[in-house]
């Protein structure tokens, strides 16, 4: 209970921290929203329609003002309303979320079916020419540029051919492409990481002790190496999760995939901010629940863990 | 009857033999113990039976023979069908002799499950009856090694190792992690265990009090070659080897104690 207990005020002092510094940047970043939302671009503004905004927005407020009200706002759950669509900043980003998490469950899914069946084999036939092949995936995916990728791939794919869609949403079609697109950068990291871990794995005298009880290939490999080996693959994932989900912002805007990243993106270049904090905290939020349940798959993988010590 | 016969194996990387021309047998019943020295090639030649070896180490020349048939040419899935049924090891370190992130029991019905077809109830019967053979308390079924002690890891071990009667149980320096009184218990146990199975046991170690009490015969291994073999009496009566008999000569003696402390208090000046 106590360290329930104290991971709980963690994550509510890294929810202060977070939603602080996410405002002040955003306040101290360059451009006007209010000239955003007047077009002051397209019309002709008067000094008074901007002031009579400012006011309405709160924004003649000294900061910390604006922050204590904002965050008033937040614990009744109201992120505030869209500068642009004049929408609850809620409602937006709950309409796009279950998109993003799609497109990211599917992405790992495609990881997962490249990088432990090459990462082991790479592992089991060392310097062998799928470990030769693994080690150039890994290269590439490490010097391609995601966005490059999906480009090349849309290219490919789409145009000449064209096979899938390259652009939107509604069919498990649309949503192949950018699946790989992330799936592939990712990949080639695990598949390197899942390779050293498992030949450490493989040099443990508890792997050889295993085999001298006479059990199966197959059985010291899965039930022994495979799942000693996953420990720092899950902890590199709940430390890159958040670069996952900020990955997909390119790759939405990519291939027009109307998710939370693409909305992001419009909000950042229309000056947004509701949107931008919304979307800041939201996934600050999300980071670190899923970080919670990397945690809590430790347990799963390595239940001794949680077990009492030696008697 | 004889079950273990190694013939003339030589062990070597690509660059360094390890082992050379070791000639060596283990019958049924019998006791042989390997001695020797740190870095001799004892545990080498241990884990060359069961096909253990690792990366870079081979066999160069020899041959194994189990029974009749030659373990260095069998495939892998055959070899495996013995192991941990027909031919057991106990290894020196008991924190590595079981996955740290499985139950003991769970590791002890694997192995009942890869070499039987017995059902799930018959094995948990077997699995707490091997326990209790060894004096384990039927809780350490559901613990994980890291709940153990060395001296009951090593007890697991051995119960894992003896529960389906193998016909060669290779103990490599079993006793080597455990303090004294421990490691009595843990070879009275095995040798128990052993006389009940009339299981032949190569019995690997530098300890040569616990040679003088179990084993029958000696091979005295020395830079990767035996230099000497004999009965327990010959050796320990008439070593011929200069090695084996420094060997000897260096087994504390319980009368030396009064000498040694005499010889201590002249050295250091108060």
């Amino acid at each position: 209970m106590k360290n329930v207990g104290s991971r709980f005020l963690e994550f509510v002092l890294f929810l202060l921290v977070l939603s602080f510094i996410s405002f002040a940047f955003i306040k101290l970043a360059p451009g006007d929203p209010v000239m955003g939302m007047l077009k002051a671009d397209e019309v002709v503004v008067t000094e008074e329609q901007v002031d009579k905004l400012r006011e309405e927005l709160g924004f003649d407020k000294p900061i910390y003002l604006q922050y204590i009200n904002w965050m008033l706002a937040f614990f009744q759950f109201d992120l505030g309303y869209s500068y642009m669509t004049k929408q609850p900043v809620i409602e937006e980003l709950f309409s796009r979320l279950p998109s993003t998490l799609t497109l990211t469950a599917t992405s790992l899914v495609v990881m997962i079916v490249v990088a432990f069946p090459l990462g082991s084999l790479a592992a089991i036939y060392r310097n062998s020419w799928i470990d030769h092949v693994s080690r150039l995936f890994a290269l590439l995916g490490a010097s391609i540029p995601s966005f490059w990728l999906g480009l090349l791939l849309i290219h490919l794919v789409a145009v000449q051919l064209d096979l899938l869609p390259s652009m939107g949403m509604g069919t498990w079609k649309h949503l192949l492409l950018p699946s790989v697109t992330l799936g592939l950068a990712m990949a080639a990291v695990y598949v390197r990481i899942l390779r050293s871990s498992l030949l450490d794995s493989f040099g443990q005298d508890f792997i050889r002790a295993a085999k001298a009880r006479g059990l199966s290939r197959k059985r010291v490999f899965f039930h022994h190496a495979f799942r000693h080996s996953l420990l720092p693959v899950l902890t590199i994932f709940g430390v890159s999760l958040g670069s996952l989900l900020g990955g997909t912002v390119i790759i939405e805007v990519l291939f027009a995939y109307p998710g939370i990243g693409k909305l992001v993106v419009d909000a950042i270049l229309k000056r947004d901010y509701p949107i931008i904090q919304g979307y800041i905290f939201i996934m600050g939020i999300l980071v670190t629940v899923i970080n919670l349940g990397v945690d809590a798959s430790y347990h799963l993988v390595h239940p001794e863990l949680k077990r009492g010590k030696r008697r | 009857m004889i079950m273990l016969k190694i013939s003339e194996l030589t062990i070597a990387t690509t660059n360094e033999t390890l082992v050379k021309d070791v000639t060596l047998s283990v019958a049924s019943g019998e006791w042989v113990a390997l001695v020797g020295e740190s870095g001799s090639g004892k545990s080498l030649t241990a884990l060359t039976i069961g096909g253990l070896l690792s990366g870079q180490v081979k066999v160069e020349s020899g041959s194994i023979t189990f029974g009749d048939r030659d373990l260095i040419s069998m495939k892998r899935k055959e070899l495996s069908r013995l192991l941990g049924k027909e031919i057991s090891y106990v290894f020196q370190d008991y924190n590595s002799a079981f996955t740290p992130f499985l139950s003991v029991g769970k590791q002890i019905d694997e192995v009942l499950r890869t070499h039987t077809k017995w059902s799930r109830h018959e094995r948990l019967g077997i699995a707490l009856n091997a326990l209790k053979d060894v004096k384990l308390q039927e809780s350490v079924y559901r613990s994980y090694p890291c709940q153990l002690s060395g001296g009951q890891l090593q007890r697991v071990a051995i119960a894992t190792s003896m529960m389906l009667s193998p016909s060669l149980l290779i103990a490599d320096e079993p006793t080597t992690a455990l303090d004294s009184i421990t490691a009595h218990h843990v070879l009275e146990l095995l040798s128990k265990l052993a006389n009940e199975a009339n299981c032949g046991v190569l019995f690997i170690t530098h300890d040569l009090r616990h040679v003088k009490k179990y084993a029958t015969r000696i091979a005295v291994m020395k830079d990767g070659q035996i230099v000497e073999t004999g009965t327990k009496e010959k050796i320990f009566t008439n070593p011929q080897h200069p090695y084996t008999k420094s060997l000897l000569k260096a087994i504390p003696k319980l009368n030396d104690h009064r000498t040694r402390l005499i010889g201590l208090e002249k050295e250091v000046s108060w």
